[in-house]
């Protein structure tokens, strides 16, 4: 059981017990002229100053109240991110009523359960192609009142009564509006900050997705604590991309937008991404690791295409900016890094849009370290933020600790919403949170709301973490994918395995340890390609695979790799001994899928005498391993395995 | 391409030629260059780039002609010649002041355009290169027809200095700053062309004629458009000419002089104003280093080898030419605008050009 | 109540020298329908479409536009009324951007003089960015945001085709008249096509007139179609009445067979 305790920030915007509606109407009226939001459309980026935003909001809640929307009731929006699904969002919230985004990639059958579970009374939907999906299961939704389009391509000879177009909607709500002037500041003013604004559909790897409510309070507390920790200034440049239906976003791009507050922008379409945000260059994005993926591909797969002269250039680059991010870089890296910047680097980041960025965030887990260090080596300074739809967010990279591995360290919390967040990690691993505000239980569904707090009220994240020597967080697994050792000790296998493979000289890992055995060991496929152009380079000589794989100098290569990783883990879930394959694993002898899957079944009895000696009392063993080919031929491979052991790891 | 954070929040701003901070750093510093130059150059080179200044807006209005339109010219000298007789002849006989010369010369140059232009409602390419080379043959007969009262006949005529508020125009930089300004003035007024509905139709004519009638284009209007526009330019370079060299003859304007014209648009490039800007300062620099050689070896070497050095500078000037358009087939500017690409990609790689 | 057609053709001849191209042919279209016609090489259907844009003069017969007598207007003068016309191939101006090449599409409906254009004044700027967003609109329509600013010539085919349908759009057009917009595109470039036209109807009920080899798209689409053989029509009607009239079946689809 390990206990931290987070800070409180010290920004200086404060919320002072204002939910979003009534920030949004001080805003507007402090800066009517101010830009808001910024959308490309028409081949031009068109502003939204905030008494635009301001007068379109009125109009979309006047047009909600017209249509019987009552405060508590949720409203639907499936779309891409438009200007559009932001006013309606800030229209919901304005009526009291709570948003609920839905990705629009959404299989019908999927929206059909999203609508029925959260009882929309409304929806909002982008053009055609989301209200086919709506047609087919309309009749099935009978809470579901109305339907607004907002691009009305393909839809002229669509004709149901309950559904709307944009300016239709509008029309509804204007002699109420002339009517009643101030219901709409009224009832924006009467919404509370514990009033729920969105209801968030989790994934949901086992079951039915489940609708975790996240209130004002939640909202706006994680929003301050990006925020403070990143310093974002007044009116910063965001750009809008990652759906609304994730929680990320209504609190990067949501909340912050009328906390900090941001310009948000938004691309023309989802296909015009990359272009736009080369044209935009904004200060502040949050992509998933997938968008971080694709740009680094993207870039990539252009410099596969220039010269060598070029591309050595390029690397001398990279490296030259990989090695002044470490903290301790002196004089002669930075200037080296200073040079590579000017040829290379700040051109590269210019291309990708990122040259004006000063705060990159990647959230949710699983960023490969290599892309991670590949964008600190181009200058970009990315974070990785962690968090939980249910404890908002929790950690970032912010106190100029910026691992790759690590999710950082605890966000400040907002001194006027809450006590400082405080993290505990569980006997079994578990990261529990408490303080900061959290979400308001799962929609209709109470036994799953109480399930998720412990004895003693703290939110259970369900993930598996563990604090590495500087104190950081480092993100293991889930906790139902932990395995346990027969002492009880629990240790991540995925974790451990996809560390092991970052490294060059390994491409292949098997983690061994289940409850009959007392520690962690681990089968190592060492890269042959790479050793031998190592070994190559010193002068050692190996004439197969096995000899190479057993040479002294690359197992202390491969032991330091495992050592690296076992410093991101707990001494019980340490890997404490390994042994490298003395064969290549190979689709051909059935070792791996042809997607390069391992076939543990397969690996396990194959390699079972070396597994026994990892547990034996031996350094090493004699192998004799049969393999049978695809063909039906049986062949038979004899090699001398040594076992390793390294320091610091429970045996 | 722009650098990344340069976006346009409406269509004007997107219009604009200066687009960036460091874009109108640029035009600042070569306008206030130009500017400065009379101050710093020797009164030859002075001398020699006011020349160019007017031999640059008849470039200017034969990549009107012949970039825009695609209706190649072998007679634009003919036309500037038209310009420098009238505004000469309005000058000297009627006294006028150059503010109605220069409108003169420039209708006169346009409106006989007209008679050379009208064949292209019918014929294309070769046929009508061949009908604007007989513009430049009727030209200098029909100066030396007319009644000498008029034109001077072949003997020509001399031009008063322009005047401005009394102010007779006679140093060498005061005939620079005035030609400056027209340079400045016809540039911009080619730019515009270029990039409004006239400039489009201009475009679609040339690039593919049949269709553009089916859109609208009255494709016979916008050929003789074209063919005027370029003359008004070459009527305003006769005129301004006219007041630089302070005397015309025919002897002026010959084929060979439109040859260098056409020969400046394509080394500069075809398709845009700024091609024929770039033309005429490298053919210029070129004619002018050599001919400095030229003069320098003749020095050295006594006048008998002058002789010989003058025509083979020429021959130099020729293969330079020839070079240039080997590595750069679609002129100088194609070129200019690879290099800002691939800067602007730097370091991913830039394709095509 | 009669409906106007907005466009109708009364017996058109034209012959080249022995050669009729066009004998005899008539047809009409009314707001809101898709024509097609079909028939093999050389069975006069350019001629026709030749005749209907003002390429051709018909030896004689009539051409009426919304009941307006227009066999003798030259083809600019057509397009100004509104009858928008696409090519068979590629007609777009290579050397200008997507969106040059739509602007150069409002030709007709844009007033900018040659002296506004050397100026550039205010009402020519103001011209410019009025029709900078209306060509915005069909780029959107036509959906080639992306590639707004490329110039024509580097594209591939079918963009380019959809490029020539969205300058004919920018005429703003009463009728349409596409001659083989499909011709050489894959399947989905195709569908895309289909979608384009029949979204244009739908917003604007704009008559098309359209020549077309794919007959599963033809079939698709049309409300009516023409089939001609040899400079004449040998059938005219719904798909269906078409698919299975004997004369078409031998005509065209013999020709179709080596």
């Amino acid at each position: 059981m390990k206990r931290l305790l987070g800070e409180l920030g010290t920004d200086a915007r404060t919320i002072d017990g204002r939910a979003l509606p009534a920030l949004l109407l001080e805003r507007a009226a402090r800066h009517p002229r101010q830009v808001f939001m910024r959308a490309k459309r028409h081949g031009v980026w068109r502003e939204h100053g905030w008494g635009e935003v301001l007068a379109h909001v009125r109009e979309f809640a006047a047009g909600m109240a017209a249509l019987g929307l009552r405060a508590g009731e949720r409203v639907a929006m499936i779309s891409e991110n438009i200007v559009e699904a932001f006013w309606a969002e800030y229209a919901t919230h304005c009526r009291g009523a709570s948003f609920v985004g839905i990705y629009p990639d959404i299989a019908t059958h999927e929206l059909l359960y999203l609508l029925e579970h959260s009882q929309a009374r409304l929806l909002f939907a982008e053009d055609q192609e989301q209200i086919d999906k709506v047609l087919a299961i309309h009749e099935r939704l009978p809470r579901l009142r109305w339907v607004v389009y907002v691009d009305p391509r393909g839809l002229w000879e669509y004709s149901r009564p309950w559904l709307l177009s944009l300016p239709e909607f509008v029309a509804r709500g204007r002699a109420d509006a002339a009517a009643a002037p101030d219901e709409f500041e009224r009832c924006a003013r009467a919404v509370r900050l514990d009033d729920v604004a969105v209801v968030s559909y989790t994934s949901g790897t086992t079951g039915r997705p489940k609708g975790a409510q996240m209130t004002h309070r939640q909202v706006l507390d994680s929003a301050y604590r990006v925020m403070a920790a990143f310093r974002l200034p007044p009116h910063a440049e965001y750009l809008s991309y990652i759906s609304l239906a994730w929680a990320a976003e209504q609190i990067t791009g949501v909340a912050l937008g009328v906390l900090a507050p941001l310009v948000v922008n938004f691309a023309e379409k989802p296909e015009t991404i990359k272009h736009d945000l080369r044209e935009l260059g904004p200060q502040f994005l949050l992509f998933a690791p997938r968008q971080w993926e694709m740009m680094s591909s993207d870039m990539q797969s252009h410099m596969l295409e220039v010269g060598a002269a070029r591309r050595a250039l390029y690397r001398w680059a990279l490296r030259a900016g990989a090695a002044a991010v470490e903290p301790d870089a002196g004089p002669v890296k930075k200037s080296l890094r200073a040079i590579a910047d000017r040829l290379v680097l700040r051109a590269l980041r210019d291309n990708l849009g990122l040259a004006r960025t000063r705060a990159a965030l990647s959230a949710g887990s699983g960023l490969s370290a290599e892309i991670f260090a590949l964008f600190r080596a181009l200058g970009v300074p990315l974070h990785n933020v962690y968090g939980s739809t249910e404890a908002g967010l929790l950690t970032a990279h912010w106190k100029g600790r910026f691992k790759a591995e690590t999710m950082g360290q605890i966000l400040p919390s907002c001194p006027s919403l809450n006590s400082p967040i405080e993290l505990t990690i569980s006997d079994s691993g578990e990261l529990l949170a408490r303080g900061g505000s959290v979400f308001a239980g799962y929609l209709g569904d109470a036994a799953a709301s109480a399930d998720i707090f412990d004895a003693e009220g703290r939110l259970r994240t369900g993930d598996a973490v563990h604090l590495d020597e500087a104190g950081d967080l480092v993100f293991l697994d889930r906790v139902k994918d932990l395995r346990r050792l027969a002492g009880g000790h629990v240790f991540p296998p995925q974790f451990i395995e996809n560390h092991l493979r970052a490294s060059p000289f390994i491409r292949d890992a098997i983690v061994i340890g289940d409850e009959t055995r007392e520690f962690v060991t681990a089968l190592i496929n060492v890269d042959g390609e790479i050793f031998r152009r190592w070994s190559e380079q010193r002068g050692l000589a190996a004439a197969t695979f096995t000899e190479m794989s057993q040479l002294d100098p690359i197992r202390r290569e491969v032991a330091a790799a495992v050592a690296s990783v076992n410093r991101l883990l707990d001494p019980a879930a340490r890997v404490a001994r390994f042994a490298n394959l003395p064969k290549d694993l190979d689709p051909d002898d059935s070792e791996l899928t042809r997607s390069r899957k391992l076939r543990r079944g397969v690996i396990d009895e194959r390699f079972a005498s070396i597994i026994e000696a990892l547990y034996g009392a031996s350094g090493e063993c004699q192998a004799r391993i049969r393999i049978q080919y695809q063909d039906g031929t049986e062949g038979s491979l004899a090699a001398r395995v040594f076992i390793n052991s390294l320091p610091g790891a429970h045996e | 391409m722009l650098p990344s954070g340069v976006f346009f929040r409406d269509f004007a701003a997107e219009a604009a030629y200066l687009r960036t901070g460091p874009q109108r750093l640029a035009l600042a510093l070569f306008v206030l260059a130009l500017v400065l130059l009379p101050a710093l150059a020797g009164a030859y080179l002075v001398g020699v780039i006011t020349l160019m200044f007017v031999t640059m807006i008849a470039v200017l209005g034969l990549q009107i002609t012949v970039g825009m339109a695609g209706m190649i010219n072998i007679g634009q000298s003919a036309f500037v010649g038209i310009g420098a007789f009238v505004s000469a002849s309005l000058a000297s006989k009627l006294g006028w002041p150059f503010w109605l010369t220069l409108p003169a010369a420039a209708l006169a140059a346009g409106v006989s355009s007209l008679l050379f232009g009208l064949p292209a409602l019918r014929i294309k390419g070769f046929y009508l290169a061949l009908t604007t080379v007989a513009a430049q043959i009727v030209f200098p007969i029909g100066i030396a027809r007319l009644p000498s009262a008029w034109f001077g006949g072949s003997s020509g005529l001399a031009v008063e200095p322009v005047s401005i508020f009394g102010h007779a125009l006679l140093k060498q930089h005061e005939l620079y700053y005035f030609n400056l300004a027209f340079v400045l003035l016809f540039a911009l007024l080619a730019f515009n062309l270029k990039r409004t509905r006239v400039g489009r139709a201009l475009i679609a004519v040339r690039d593919n004629d049949i269709a553009a009638s089916v859109l609208g284009v009255n494709i016979g209007y916008y050929k003789l458009v074209a063919f005027f526009v370029g003359a008004v330019f070459a009527g305003v370079a006769g005129a301004l000419l006219g007041y630089v060299v302070s005397y015309v003859t025919t002897d002026h304007f010959t084929l060979w002089l439109s040859i260098w014209y056409i020969s400046m648009l394509i080394v500069g490039g075809m398709g845009s104003p700024l091609g024929a800007i770039f033309g005429t300062v490298v053919i210029t620099a070129l004619q002018e280093s050599l001919h400095a050689l030229g003069n320098a070896a003749a020095a050295r070497f006594g006048s008998d080898f002058g002789a010989f050095i003058f025509p083979a500078t020429n021959s130099v000037l020729g293969v330079l030419i020839i070079a240039i358009l080997v590595f750069q087939p679609h002129g100088l500017l194609t070129g200019w605008n690879t290099l800002k690409a691939a800067y602007r990609i730097w370091p991913y790689r830039h394709h095509g050009g | 109540m009669t409906v106007e057609p907005a466009l109708e053709a009364v017996d058109l001849k034209v012959s080249f020298g022995a050669i009729k191209a066009l004998d005899g042919v008539s047809l009409r279209v009314d707001a809101g329908q898709i024509l097609s016609v079909i028939g093999p090489n050389g069975a006069g259907k350019s001629s026709l479409l030749n005749c209907l844009s003002g390429v051709y003069r018909p030896h004689s017969g009539r051409v009426l536009f919304h009941g307006r007598d227009i066999t003798a207007l030259a083809p600019h003068r057509r397009a100004a009324l509104g009858v928008a016309r696409t090519f068979q191939g590629i007609q777009s101006y290579a050397s200008m951007t997507v969106r040059q090449n739509i602007l150069a599409g409002f030709h007709c409906r844009m007033k900018t003089g040659l002296l506004d254009a050397l100026l550039y004044w205010p009402r020519a700027q103001r011209e410019e960015r009025e029709f900078s967003a209306r060509a915005e609109e069909i780029i959107e329509f036509l959906e080639l945001e992306e590639l707004r600013h490329t110039l024509v010539g580097e594209l591939g085919y079918g963009l380019r085709k959809r490029v020539d349908l969205g300058r004919a759009l920018a005429l703003g057009p009463s009728v349409l008249v596409l001659d083989e917009p499909m011709a050489g595109m894959s399947v989905e470039e195709k569908a895309d096509l289909a979608r384009f036209v029949l979204d244009i109807r739908a917003a604007h009920n704009t008559p098309v007139i359209l020549v077309e080899h794919d007959m599963e798209v033809v079939m698709d689409i049309s409300d009516q179609v023409l089939v001609m053989e040899w400079g004449r029509a040998i059938a005219l009607g719904a798909p269906a009445e078409v698919r299975i009239d004997a004369r078409v079946i031998n005509a065209y689809l013999g020709a179709e067979e080596p």
